[in-house]
């Protein structure tokens, strides 16, 4: 093939041979000798479902997050403020309960002296 | 149980497109860097445009994209992306004249024969270099992977006959430059040994 391949024989003789040969030659040395593979393909496949998955469990944490936070806050707000006048009040009832048990008590006292005078009569 | 389900159909389809990849890849993959080569004539860069066009399909097929016709689609996104390359290069080297790309590639000196072998072909390519894109691509199929004239009409989406004339035409313009300068060569080196060559006997 060289010997045909010859800057003053190949375009003198230059039959479409030559020049066909002169073409063949210079393309297929352009093709390159081991051909490579196929692109490497990313995992994108998986870091685009890895992605999805994650994105909605994120979104279950927000929620998640946020109903915790407005819980704590709720539940904050409402504790304090309620806690000062049930006690008073308590008392109060309490202290009503104490009196009227100690009117009942009276009555039952003073009806056991009746009753027992009653007794002692002859 | 449902899920589980899906899960495993999902990566066979996987596979299943992967190995498509694969055959599209092994079927197409030449054409498809001839088509770049055919305009920088620049092999690694050819390689490069060829394994970028087939990452892109992929990523189509990824975001759910339904390619009708995938090799067709290569060819075309090899041409722009081709394009894109030169007017990229163009716009940071500006015009540089084939014997200065030329001399880059081949720098080291081999034995006899092959150095001929490398002038020669360095003409070829400066004479490559003035033709049209187009005519390069036809050039490229037919002399690198050796196509007929119907397989390359398929591919460059033009009939045939326009492939024969234009495959006629440019290597009619090609033997006619490097027989000139074989010529021109041959008088300015004054060799009178050459009886058969015109023009020797000065």
């Amino acid at each position: 093939m060289n010997s045909h391949i010859t800057p003053t024989a190949a375009p003198r003789s230059s039959g479409p041979d030559d020049l066909d040969r002169l073409l063949s030659g210079f393309f297929q040395s352009e093709v390159p000798r081991s051909w490579p593979a196929a692109p490497s393909l990313d995992v994108e496949p998986s870091t685009l479902a890895m992605a999805r998955t994650g994105s909605s469990l994120s979104r279950w944490v927000l929620a998640a997050s946020v109903a915790l936070l407005v819980g704590t806050c709720w539940f904050a707000s409402s504790g304090t403020s309620p806690q000062t006048s049930p006690t008073a009040s308590q008392k109060n009832d309490a202290m009503k309960g104490k009196a009227g048990q100690s009117s009942i008590l009276d009555e039952m006292e003073k009806h056991r002296i009746v009753t027992d005078g009653e007794l002692t009569k002859p | 149980m449902p899920q589980g389900r899906k899960q495993k159909l999902s990566s066979a389809a996987k596979m299943a497109r992967r190995a498509e990849f694969e055959r599209l890849y092994e079927q197409h993959s030449r054409e498809v860097w001839a088509m770049a080569y055919g305009r920088w004539m620049d092999s690694d860069l050819a390689m490069d445009i060829a394994q970028e066009a087939f990452l892109r399909l992929w990523r189509q097929w990824e975001a759910g994209d339904d390619i009708q016709n995938p090799r067709a689609w290569l060819l075309r996104v090899a041409r722009n992306l081709a394009e894109d390359h030169a007017k990229s290069s163009f716009r940071r080297n500006g015009t540089q004249p084939p014997e200065v790309l030329n001399g880059v590639r081949s720098a080291q000196p081999t034995a006899a024969d092959e150095l001929e072998k490398q002038e020669l072909f360095a003409q070829l390519r400066a004479e490559l270099e003035d033709l049209s894109p187009e005519d390069r691509r036809i050039l490229t199929y037919r002399y690198a992977l050796e196509y007929d004239a119907n397989r390359i009409a398929d591919l460059l989406s033009i009939n045939v006959t326009a492939v024969h004339m234009r495959l006629s035409r440019a290597r009619q313009r090609l033997a006619d430059k490097l027989a000139v300068k074989a010529d021109f060569e041959h008088n300015d080196t004054g060799n009178t040994g050459e009886s058969r060559e015109t023009g020797s006997g000065t």
